[in-house]
């Protein structure tokens, strides 16, 4: 170690990650070098800043986390994006399909169906609590989409808008249902008991035995009946923000509302969610 | 899984998600399209949003042709020509915020709002003052002033029926306001009556009837 110090020798000599990052901080560089010149020979000023861009851009990008980064004992969710990456990956291609879409193109409303159903069915899902009224709305709020694709501007993100459309058509549906008498989500409706969980929607820390399914799938069912019971503005931004995975700036977006008031109405629907657990010695 | 953004709400994750399994049938569920009713694409819409705009300003010339232009206590020629052209250009500032997507519109109307208010306030205060404050006169004013208003609201409610998906209240309220400047702007050119109360009342009331009717009524109607 102190001879290699003294000479200087190995002093770049991959020696672990470090280095390993030097070496490729190097690379990297002398890539950047060639794309320049050549842009700059060519006379390309547009393309020189570009590729200059590009570059500081991978730069400061930071590594994408992976699966291990996970932290013990986080639970599953089947439909909410699992990594952040894929997420805003899938987040472009729908913004490009409904821009095309929007644009007259009727051949990108296939893929943007398969992208978005899921999505917006699990929203839906979770604010009527019910999978064949979910359903229903999913083709109601595909038709006002469908109506208002004109009005979707180039280069906004297409989740917050279809969100926001799909939360519309709960509204006007828990509207009719309570002119015509009829339950939505409220904790008659919801008495029904959720499919018993599999391995794959247990907590990761859960015992897999017969007792400790029960033990969560009555776990799942207070969660549920207890949503169900909130007042909708808290319901809905408490389901935007811990279930399908959007931030406070969007949530509050499509809430209508500032982000103050959509943590404070998330956080009054977690309080009571809580309590809720408490009570049931969860 | 998802992480909220915000140190504040990372409580949230405790809580188990009910419907993190559920089973989904949605490909059988796939409507199409082309038995739905055509929709307009973005590039019709922003044409329909012109030929709006266009046929709004149209009908105000037309009302105030109709009823007859302002021939008494004719006002100074700065006065006459700012009265009308701020709210004008006030209702399609308004108009242009309003329609677009990506655009913090509470922001951008807590100062155009008050900036046209205040404008047009000014400019009543610096009229000339003539005139009765009679009330038979200032409830006539105000039948017209709504006449005047409802035109460019209607049309504002077609063209941009459900258009708005985000800050739909906001945007309807933008849009009632344009439509209620144009209706200011367009009965200064009918009528002659510069008292203060007869403006303020008479003419500005319309506008106060417009915005609470489209934020109860036309929010429906424009939300996507």
């Amino acid at each position: 170690m102190t001879t290699a110090w003294l000479t200087g020798a190995t002093a770049f000599e991959p020696q672990g990650p470090r280095s390993a990052q030097v070496t490729f901080a190097s690379m990297r560089i002398s890539r950047i070098q060639h794309s320049l010149a050549a842009a700059v020979v060519r006379f390309e000023w547009r393309r020189a800043s570009h590729v200059v861009k590009k570059h500081v851009q991978a730069f400061a990008a930071p590594p994408s986390m992976s699966r291990e980064d996970k932290p013990p004992g986080a639970l599953p969710t089947a439909t909410a994006p699992p990594k952040q990456v894929d997420a805003t990956a899938s987040s472009l291609s729908l913004d490009h399909l409904m821009n095309r879409y929007a644009s007259g193109d009727a051949s990108a409303f296939a893929p943007l169906y398969e992208l978005l159903a899921p999505r917006l069915y699990t929203f839906l899902l979770r604010l009527s609590g019910r999978s064949h009224i979910a359903q229903d709305l999913l083709q109601e709020a595909f038709l006002r989409i469908h109506r208002a694709r004109g009005t979707f501007s180039g280069g906004s993100a297409l989740l917050p808008w279809s969100y926001a459309i799909a939360r519309h058509v709960f509204i006007d549906f828990a509207r009719h249902s309570k002119v015509r008498g009829t339950p939505t989500n409220s904790a008659a409706a919801t008495t029904t008991s959720l499919p018993i969980p599999d391995e794959t929607s247990l907590p990761a820390t859960a015992d897999t035995a017969p007792d400790a399914r029960l033990h969560a799938q009555q776990t799942l069912d207070l969660v549920n009946r207890t949503l169900a019971e909130l007042p909708l503005t808290q319901r809905e931004a408490f389901v935007l923000l811990r279930f399908e995975g959007l931030t406070v700036a969007e949530a509050a977006q499509i809430l209508d509302t500032t982000e103050g008031n959509v943590k404070v109405r998330a956080h009054r629907a977690y309080e009571a969610l809580r309590a809720a657990l408490r009570d049931t010695g969860e | 899984m998802p992480q909220p953004n915000d140190p504040d709400l990372n409580d949230l994750m405790s809580i188990p998600d009910p419907f993190a399994a559920s089973p989904s049938a949605l490909a059988d569920a796939k409507p199409n399209p082309e038995w739905w009713p055509a929709s307009p694409t973005r590039s019709r819409m922003r044409l329909r949003r012109w030929v709006g705009f266009t046929s709004a300003v149209a009908m105000e010339a037309i009302l105030v042709y109709g009823m007859g232009w302002r021939d008494q206590n004719p006002l100074s020629s700065w006065v006459f020509v700012a009265g009308i052209a701020i709210p004008f250009v006030s209702a399609a500032v308004l108009v242009a915020l309003a329609t677009r997507e990506k655009f913090h519109l509470r922001v951008s109307l807590a100062w155009v709002l008050p900036a046209a208010f205040v404008a047009f306030a000014a400019l009543t205060l610096a009229s000339h003052g003539n005139g009765d404050s009679a009330f038979a006169s200032i409830a006539a004013c105000l039948v017209a002033t709504t006449l005047f208003t409802a035109g460019p609201a209607t049309i504002g409610l077609a063209t941009l029926r459900h258009s708005f998906a985000i800050g739909a209240s906001w945007r309807t309220a933008a849009i009632s306001m344009a439509a209620g400047l144009t209706g200011v702007a367009a009965i200064r050119m009918h009528c002659a009556n510069d008292a203060f109360a007869h403006v303020l009342i008479g003419h500005g009331n319309a506008l106060v009837l417009v915005v609470v009717l489209m934020l109860t009524l036309g929010t429906r109607i424009t939300r996507a």
